[in-house]
């Protein structure tokens, strides 16, 4: 009996200093943020003048022309004609003309992988981010493979003009390029689409590379994110 | 009871004043907390401030006009630039990334807190702090903005090892910044749950963020003006990879 109560007096008494303790913290952690944000609400809040609730209708008038003056500034900073924007994190296209969203997909952009040749050469294949303009547009383009391309299978780089750097046939029917090597062409790995695979270039299904190239014009905007 | 009392009384005691030492230390954090609300306020030109009657600021109506007008004349700044840069607007519940004048993409915000950022205010307070475009300045997620993975080529002659692509479900993106003009916004990415349906646990979230964070806050001498918004996961890893390290910031309410 004398052991029992003994145990039960300090279970009692540990039971009070942990209840203490996560009084203590919950209110440290939980309540104090909580009226840090309601002082704050109370801070900011300003006092309303009575006097000054009605605007006259010509002011209101002015301010209204000025914002929808700004709103056709802004308008006219989208291209006109078709662009595409691609978004490299979730491999997704959408192809827009004249504001209006045409298309979307999606797509295969870098892979993100770095190739380490050596301690001084390396290789990121990552597509570029940014405002990009098409360059050019091909039909039936052929790759040219460059020195990664043998490099990471493996095998020694030929020389320039050799004629193991040319392949036909993998890149689709059509490619829009961008300038620095960077293409957007077909693939012959559609089930890939929608992954990060590439070696920097942007990558679509059939379909959707014939309309993206029928609708972008040498000029026409990609931007990439 | 009685006989409890005056059997436990050195106990009792113990655990009453044990009890009163955490209140009190509880109540001096809580002056202190409220003082560093307060120094921030002041800190960042924000002031209980009635508006002037000339200025139609109070008119909701008027105000909606000229934060707008505020709003699309720093987006017009922001497309001289070569950039990415974010704004968040909470009027119409959008975060959009734009590039050159163009907006990318918008994605809407499922859900925010505190329900009543920097609303209310008076013309002064909001252009102190809003008036100009600001710049992130520090920030952390849980996630890379570039997540290279390196690969070493293989010697010529030997086959290129099978690379397989990561698929596996990546956890939820939680990014943290601050910006110039002194605030703090806690983006939590929400994914697609098994009723293919999107839910933001907002409480659990910030029960989380403050458990997580409870210590560093308990000595902070600093209050910072926190703003919580829960966007789609795939939106929330978009925009963080989009933007640069310290990308310019307009925001709206």
């Amino acid at each position: 009996m004398k052991r029992m109560n003994g145990f039960l007096k300090w279970l009692l008494v540990s039971v009070a200093i942990v209840a203490g303790f996560l009084l203590f913290f919950a209110g440290n952690f939980f309540l104090i943020p909580e009226i840090q944000e309601m002082r704050f609400a109370s801070a900011v809040k300003s006092q309303v003048n009575a006097a000054d609730t009605l605007a006259g209708k010509d002011e209101m008038l002015k301010m209204r022309k000025q914002v929808d003056l700004l709103n056709v500034k802004i308008d006219k900073l989208t291209p006109g004609g078709a662009f595409l924007i691609i978004n490299t994190t979730d491999n997704s296209f959408r192809l827009f003309k004249n504001s209006e969203l045409i298309r979307r997909g999606k797509c295969s952009t870098g892979s993100l992988i770095q190739l380490e040749v050596d301690s001084t050469r390396s290789y990121t294949f990552e597509t570029p981010k940014g405002a990009l303009t098409v360059k050019s547009k091909i039909t039936d383009p052929i790759w040219r493979k460059p020195d990664w391309a043998f490099i990471e299978e493996g095998l020694p780089v030929p020389s320039p003009n050799h004629a193991s750097r040319y392949e036909r046939g993998v890149l689709g029917d059509y490619a829009l390029a961008l300038g620095d090597g960077y293409l957007i062409h077909g693939t012959l790995y559609q089930r890939l689409l929608g992954l990060p695979v590439t070696h920097g270039c942007i990558r679509l299904a059939d379909e959707d590379l014939e309309v993206v190239y029928k609708n972008l014009q040498v000029g026409s905007k990609v931007f990439i994110y | 009871m009685k006989d409890f009392f005056k059997k436990y009384r050195k106990y009792v005691l113990g655990v009453v004043v044990f009890w009163s030492v955490l209140l009190v230390l509880f109540l001096v954090n809580l002056i202190f907390s409220v003082g560093r609300v307060n120094n921030y306020a002041s800190e960042n030109g924000i002031k209980n401030d009635s508006t002037l009657v000339t200025d139609n600021w109070s008119n909701a109506e008027f105000q909606n006009l000229m934060k707008e007008k505020l709003w699309l004349e720093q987006q017009l700044q922001l497309a001289k630039s070569d950039s990415f840069s974010i704004g968040i607007n909470l009027k119409d519940s959008i975060i959009q990334v734009q590039l050159k004048g163009t907006v990318l993409f918008q994605t809407k915000i499922m859900e925010q807190s505190p329900a009543r950022f920097y609303m209310n205010t008076g013309k002064g307070t909001y252009m102190n702090v809003f008036g100009e475009i600001a710049r992130i300045q520090s920030g952390n997620a849980n996630a890379s903005k570039r997540p290279i993975k390196k690969v070493v080529a293989p010697p010529i002659g030997t086959e290129k090892p099978v690379s397989k692509t990561d698929t596996t479900k990546a956890e939820p993106i939680q990014w943290i910044f601050t910006t110039s003009n002194q605030m703090q916004v806690v983006i939590t990415g929400v994914q697609q749950s098994a009723d293919s349906t999107f839910h933001a646990s907002e409480g659990k979230d910030l029960f989380n963020y403050r458990l997580k964070n409870g210590f560093s806050s308990l000595f902070s001498k600093k209050y910072t003006a926190t703003l919580y918004l829960w966007i789609n996961d795939n939106d929330a890893k978009s925009i963080y990879r989009a933007l640069p390290e310290q990308s310019k910031f307009i925001f709206r309410n």
